[in-house]
């Protein structure tokens, strides 16, 4: 097993918000001219907040029918298998925004709640779009598999836990994870993604 | 080990050294990726000893003891690994030169509000740990690499209620120069020389050549011994792994710099050797320490940034304040913590500097709501905050939980007033207004004021309270019962200035009491007492007068780089004035196109011609009608739906300040977050559309136990309940929440929404209705209450 990488990015214009996936999330599917403005607004006050940071590893795993061997643990899941199928090593990353986006959504919810709506899901689209990032990042020599995360389908959210964990994440980029299995802050994405 | 010389009265006057890595050497020894290196206490004693022994060989003074992830909400034999980690550590000693610190390390956990870990439960989980090493027999503790000053208080208070350990204090910086949580370097120094940590400094994150351009803030802010323990430089990764590559050469040549900007302690953290400590050692060795220079300035500070009360008048915000606000007042009966969060971000927009938080009621629980209030509006508001009651008890509770360092309202010259107030203020940290008035009431003279001040300043000084850490209110009265109040006041000012060297404050507002158009003799007066030198005010930050005079004293007195600030304040002013002009606009288009200023200026035009009913039935009510209907088709999106929403609230704002009582709600409803979840979009997102449909919505926030819910129905009879849930993790508090109201026999409907909930599945947990969006939920309370 490899040690623990780290990337901090402080440039954010090398990401960029994917619309189609805001209004996804948003669950609008017609013209949305009338809202072009607030968008934009919003984009600048998540770029102005976001602090862009990550860790990643990259392991070598067994695996054994639906069941596989990872350096954090045992995991059992089909879907997972079947993603990482002819793998026998992975990444394993944790991607943040950090704390000041949680406080950013929190505050427009109290004053502005259409605003907090849009700014939720910004964020939600940029973390995916660093999550591409790094994915790029990782797989410049090599060939990279689709990034899965727990909660997927059958790969349970019960593992999450000990993915930090193995990744360091809470001192390394502030990531924890309270009782529910939710992680703090909020936009933040971890997965694994097998190297072919 | 006879004599041994404190570590304190050490770095006052030498270079002291810390070990390196233990993580790094542990590697070394063969520990595995995921093993706890805290066992290695027990399993591997003699490598812990060796490796604290490497250390002292190479030159450090300092053995830090294997325990930084030993907490109770890490590991469950605390006690028995800290003991041994310090019996490993003291098997190293040698000379009465070396020192052992008892490690704390972070918990691992995100405190509340942003994460799920309670302040109590943190300073307790410290705690354990610091009595456990207290009981092995440590020198001093180190509370290393924190990224969250809240959780840093919560550290500090455990070594300070359960020892009499020095405190060594070191925070991690990213490198935008602030930690995770968003805090700056002068927030953190203020809260920890608040708090009275002995030694301050920073810690991992970076290597030393990066952290070095975060030293010389840290040494011109701190008035105590600043610790650098950087990483061996950047990690770098080849072939898939990460070292540190750093030289012990390279390493020591920047710790020399470091010591050449003022640092007294040094160390190493990730990826450090005993070969860079004694590199490091014998370099920065052949230096002079230079002095630590006391700062003596006046500060506060919140989660984020310090404020300093120096050249330019500090504004205080006014408005979280009952007296003579029936909003408020109403808005505190109710528990409406959430009108008090707006209060506090509005304020922040119009340029206050610092927020007064007082909820002072003689029928609420002021201990309980001035605890909720700052936690909340701590949660969303960058600005430092006064805490503002005259209930000690609401004040050290108030303080204890505050994220920060608060400037505390008020002591007196009351003796009474000392004894309850300084105590607490010392503990905590603070700076504290003090009002010039004592057993004798106020006196009528700017001298027997200045006498007061200087009574309160000497009593202070004997509970180890600075003179830099008390603002004094000469007080104001009222100009028209007495034509010669105000000059009292200004001379006082300039006295106590002037001859005492202390900082003054003043609550303007008063002097004007019972006079028409107000703002222009408070304003007036607030520009006389900026000629005479006032550091603070507690005003309105709404009021335009008040702040004209503000920004045009700054601008006359060279505050204010090329007029900067009046300008931007000036230009703004005119663009409010004239886009309020909303011609050609009716109100029912401005709500459906969610223009909000627009709609707050035709809603006041419309009430010279109509009823306030009128304005609603005829104006308002249809247009949420045409918004909820082109939202159900389709037409138009939730943001869209949201604005109108947002828009009818300002317009209902307009009205209900001419019909204050309105008391005609169509119902009751209770929204709440369930417990364990702390997504509250969706929630607040139905809980405007249902207050513009006309219900009273009960807000009982995110994380919401069952019992709290339960209870609160049956206290205010309530029939309605609605539960918001993101997460498949958090949806079975749903169902214990409607289990436990059927258990105990309580009628009530449930109506529940999140991402993860279905149809289905809202009825297999026992809810009576499944809304997919806000529109459902008001179409199900319309069935439920017509």
């Amino acid at each position: 097993m490899s040690e623990i990488s780290f990337i901090f990015l402080q440039d954010l214009k090398c990401l960029k918000v994917n619309y189609n996936e805001v209004k996804r999330y948003l669950k609008i599917n017609g013209c949305t001219e009338a809202l072009d403005e607030i968008m934009l607004e919003c984009e600048k006050e998540v770029y102005k907040f976001a602090s862009p940071k990550a860790v990643y590893l990259e392991t070598r795993f067994e695996a054994y029918d639906s069941t596989m061997d990872f350096c954090f643990g045992t995991v059992k899941s089909e879907n997972l298998s079947k993603n990482l199928y002819g793998c026998k090593k992975a990444y394993i990353f944790c991607a943040t925004l950090g704390a000041e986006i949680d406080r950013l959504i929190k505050r427009y919810s109290q004053i502005e709640p259409s605003k907090a709506l849009i700014i939720d899901s910004i964020s939600s689209a940029l973390v995916e779009s660093f999550c591409d990032y790094i994915n790029d990042y990782m797989g410049k020599e090599k060939s990279l598999c689709p990034r899965f995360s727990c909660g997927y389908g059958d790969f349970s959210i019960e593992h999450q836990g000990a993915i930090l964990n193995v990744l360091d994440a809470s001192r390394k980029i502030g990531v924890s994870l309270m009782e529910s299995h939710m992680m703090t802050p909020s936009k933040t994405v971890t997965a694994i993604v097998g190297i072919k | 080990m006879e004599n041994k010389m404190n570590i304190l009265n050490r770095i006052s006057n030498e270079y002291v050294f810390f070990d390196g890595a233990m993580g790094t050497q542990l590697q070394k020894y063969g520990i595995l990726p995921g093993e706890s290196s805290e066992t290695w206490n027990i399993t591997h004693s003699d490598i812990i000893t060796k490796i604290h022994k490497e250390y002292f060989e190479a030159g450090a003074n300092i053995a830090t003891t294997n325990t930084f992830g030993a907490n109770p909400l890490k590991i469950d034999n605390v006690e028995e690994i800290v003991l041994h980690a310090v019996e490993n550590a003291k098997k190293a000693i040698t000379s009465n030169n070396q020192y052992i610190a008892l490690d704390i390390g972070p918990t691992g956990k995100l405190l509340k509000p942003l994460g799920d870990l309670d302040f109590e439960d943190a300073v307790r989980a410290f705690s354990v740990t610091v009595k456990a090493g207290v009981k092995a027999g440590v020198d001093f503790a180190l509370i290393e690499t924190m990224s969250d000053p809240y959780e840093m208080k919560a550290a500090a208070l455990a070594v300070k209620e359960n020892s009499n350990l020095p405190i060594f204090a070191t925070f991690v910086l990213d490198e935008n120069g602030k930690t995770i949580t968003g805090c700056d370097v002068q927030a953190m120094v203020a809260l920890l020389e608040g708090l009275g940590v002995d030694a301050i400094g920073l810690n991992c994150s970076l290597g030393a050549e990066q952290l070095k351009s975060f030293v010389p803030e840290l040494i011109n802010t701190a008035s105590i011994p600043v610790i650098v323990n950087p990483n061996a430089g950047l990690p770098v990764i080849s072939d898939g792994k990460t070292y540190y590559k750093q030289s012990p050469e390279e390493f020591a040549s920047h710790m020399c710099d470091i010591a050449d900007m003022g640092a007294r302690v040094f160390g190493g953290c990730c990826g450090t050797t005993p070969e860079h400590i004694k590199k490091m050692v014998e370099m920065v060795s052949k230096k002079t320490p230079k002095p630590i220079a006391k700062k003596e300035k006046t500060v506060v500070s919140s989660y984020a940034r310090a404020c300093y009360f120096d050249k330019r008048a500090v504004l205080i915000g006014e408005r979280i304040n009952p007296t003579g606000k029936p909003k408020l007042k109403t808005a505190l009966r109710e528990n409406d913590i959430s009108y008090l969060i707006k209060e506090a971000i509005l304020q922040e927009e119009n340029g206050a500097d610092m927020l007064d938080v007082n909820v002072g009621l003689p029928e609420i629980d002021e201990k309980a709501v001035i605890c909720s209030a700052i936690k909340e509006i701590q949660s969303v508001c960058g600005l430092p905050l006064q805490v503002d009651t005259s209930n000690p008890v609401a004040l050290e509770q108030a303080l204890r939980i505050y994220n920060g360092k608060a400037l505390v309202n008020s002591v007196n010259g009351k003796e009474e007033s000392m004894q309850a107030v300084f105590p607490i203020v010392k503990k905590y940290g603070g700076v504290v207004i003090a009002l010039t008035l004592d057993e004798n009431g106020i006196p009528n003279t700017a001298r027997e004021r200045a006498n007061i001040a200087k009574k309160i300043m000497q009593r202070a000084s004997e509970y180890g309270i600075e003179k830099h850490n008390i603002i004094v209110d000469p007080l104001c009265l009222t100009v028209s019962s007495d034509k010669n109040a105000p000059s009292v006041t200004l001379e006082a000012i300039k006295i106590i200035k002037n001859e005492l060297g202390l900082k003054t404050s003043l609550g303007i507002s008063n002097v004007s009491f019972g006079l028409p158009s107000r703002d222009y003799v408070n304003s007036v007066f607030f520009g006389h007492a900026l000629q005479c030198g006032l550091d603070a005010v507690i005003m309105n930050p709404f009021s335009k007068e008040m702040k004209k005079t503000y920004f045009a004293h700054n601008a006359l007195l060279g505050l204010d780089e090329n007029c900067q600030e009046y300008i931007a304040f000036a230009s703004e002013n005119e663009q409010v004035a004239s886009s309020a002009s909303a011609e050609n606009l009716t109100l029912q288009e401005a709500i459906i196109k969610g223009m909000k200023n627009e709609a707050k200026e035709l809603s006041k035009l419309l009430l010279e011609k109509l009823a306030p009913l009128d304005v609603v039935d005829g104006h308002i009510i249809p247009a949420l009608d045409v918004v909820g209907n082109d939202y159900e088709k389709g037409k138009i999106f939730l943001p869209q739906l949201l604005m109108s929403a947002e828009t009818a609230t300002s317009a209902f704002d307009v009205i209900k300040d001419v019909m204050p009582n309105d008391n005609g709600g169509k119902g009751d409803i209770i929204l709440a977050t369930v417990k364990g979840d702390i997504h509250d979009i969706g929630k607040n997102i139905v809980k405007v559309i249902l207050q513009n449909y006309g219900y009273t919505v009960h807000d009982l926030g995110k994380d919401v136990k069952p019992q709290v819910i339960l209870d609160y129905a049956k206290e205010h009879e309530i029939k309605l309940i609605g539960l918001s849930a993101l997460m498949t993790t958090t949806v079975s508090a749903m169902q214990e929440t409607i289990e436990l109201f059927k258990r105990e026999g309580i009628e009530a409907k449930f109506v529940v929404g999140g991402a993860v909930l279905t149809p289905e599945y809202a009825k297999m947990i026992g809810a009576d209705k499944y809304a997919k969006d806000a529109m459902e939920t008001v179409r199900f309370a319309q069935e439920i209450f017509e």
